[in-house]
């Protein structure tokens, strides 16, 4: 049986694809915790090491997500940790598709279903978290100086149903911040490997029981 | 007269823009040294910023409300700055890595090495590897500060590093590098000189680095 330890952010995507598969056991921490990259090192550690012995694989579904998984200890199986700087590279489905599409448009800020879901798009985190720490007025001067070299807002949609109101919400981001909409069509590629491999390079680093990842270990 | 400079600290860090002003004028106006105001008030107070940032016990509004009230009372300060004894500090050269977009805490570094006498010649943004070295070239500069806020684009720090070696002139200039997922480590690993964990660190960090050379 195989442990997978995810981020919150991806559950319904690997619920979809997991079903009731009885050779998995998946267990999801709360997402952004990419926002507090030192306490989501804490929390993922906790959970590697309550793992226990009795699974033969334990995989991440996390990716670098800002030297967030910098630091941890693989437990006694190893760990296969997908080889990605973020979440993006999952719904896109696959490295070679972020790579195109970091390139061709580096000043994107993409947004899927789980980031509006959980108010981090623009207008969410400005007239929430923001208008809440700093008043309405300084929230929005913040969140504009925090994408204003930012060109595109773009909506990767993996073709779950009811997409249409999270694709209208991202449009409703770039009018409002005068950025330009893009749309991506998303893929379950790599949210399937996540699930039952192969966990090969380069889709995926392994760390060898007891041995810590490294953020070099992703600049390769 | 000696004054307290932690409150200008503490306002900074409070994020009292108007209030900041005000007190940075009204410090003015005792015989407070400029340079002064700025080194124990204003830069420990974005020390202070940063390091509760990367704690997770301030956020991005608060923090760039912060960077707001900094930069209104550079603005007070920076006649009275120029006209002292700290305006020939170096030049310095700083940029965003090519591919990263970001600015925030560049333009905060520049905005202090200003304030600390440098002539900051500011790049810009998503700047290819061979900009970094023709500043260099041509501007001679004691410092070359570049910024990055991505993993992915990280690396490229190292490359323009190579590319210093390459063209020859990588001992004339002092290479510091910071930014959100940069770490000592990594500076070390990729042959900077310097680390500013920092935006308010980094004029420090950089001070020290050439003090000690001079000796």
């Amino acid at each position: 049986m195989k442990k997978i330890i995810a981020c919150g952010s991806i559950k319904p995507e690997l619920e979809k694809l997991a079903g009731d598969d009885p050779r998995l056991s998946i267990r999801y921490m709360p997402q952004n915790l990419h926002r507090l990259p030192d306490k989501l090192t804490g929390k993922l550690q906790h959970a590697i090491d309550e793992t226990g012995d009795s699974f033969e694989q334990v995989v991440l579904g996390y990716g670098l997500c800002s030297n967030g998984i910098v630091g941890i200890r693989a437990p006694q199986q190893g760990l296969y940790i997908p080889h990605v700087h973020d979440c993006i590279t999952f719904y896109l489905g696959s490295r070679e598709a972020y790579h195109q599409v970091f390139s061709k448009k580096p000043g994107t800020y993409h947004l899927t279903r789980s980031w509006i879901d959980n108010q981090t798009d623009p207008l969410g985190l400005m007239t929430n978290e923001y208008t809440r720490r700093v008043g309405s007025e300084m929230a929005e001067e913040a969140i504009r100086t925090e994408i204003r070299n930012y060109q595109y807002i773009s909506f990767i949609d993996t073709g779950r149903s009811g997409n249409e109101s999270y694709r209208d919400r991202a449009r409703e981001n770039a009018a409002y911040f005068n950025k330009e909409f893009i749309e991506y069509k998303g893929a379950d590629t790599f949210f399937r490997k996540i699930l039952f491999g192969p966990y090969q390079k380069p889709d995926f680093i392994y760390i060898s029981p007891g041995d810590i990842v490294k953020q070099k270990d992703f600049l390769k | 007269m000696s004054m307290d400079l932690s409150k200008i600290s503490e306002k900074l860090i409070s994020g009292d823009v108007e209030g900041l002003k005000q007190m940075t004028e009204e410090t003015l106006q005792t015989d407070v040294n400029p340079g002064d105001i700025l080194n124990q008030g204003l830069l420990p107070g974005m020390d202070t910023v940063g390091q509760r940032w990367k704690d997770g016990d301030m956020f991005m509004p608060e923090v760039l409300r912060c960077a707001k009230a900094m930069s209104g009372a550079m603005d007070i300060l920076r006649p009275q700055l120029a006209e002292g004894d700290l305006g020939n500090a170096g030049t310095m050269i700083i940029g965003t890595v090519a591919g990263d977009l970001h600015d925030i805490g560049k333009d905060l570094a520049a905005m202090m090495f200003e304030g600390a006498g440098y002539q900051v010649i500011n790049i810009g943004i998503d700047q290819p590897n061979e900009n970094f070295v023709k500043a260099v070239k041509e501007h001679k500069p004691s410092l070359l500060g570049m910024s990055a806020l991505l993993t992915t684009t990280m690396p490229r720090m190292g490359e323009v590093i190579n590319s210093l070696k390459e063209s020859g002139i990588r001992d004339q200039v002092a290479v510091i590098i910071g930014g959100a997922p940069v770490t000592e480590e990594f500076a070390e690993e990729i042959g900077a000189d310097l680390y500013a964990p920092n935006a308010g660190s980094a004029v420090d960090i950089a001070k020290e680095h050439f003090e000690k050379k001079s000796t």
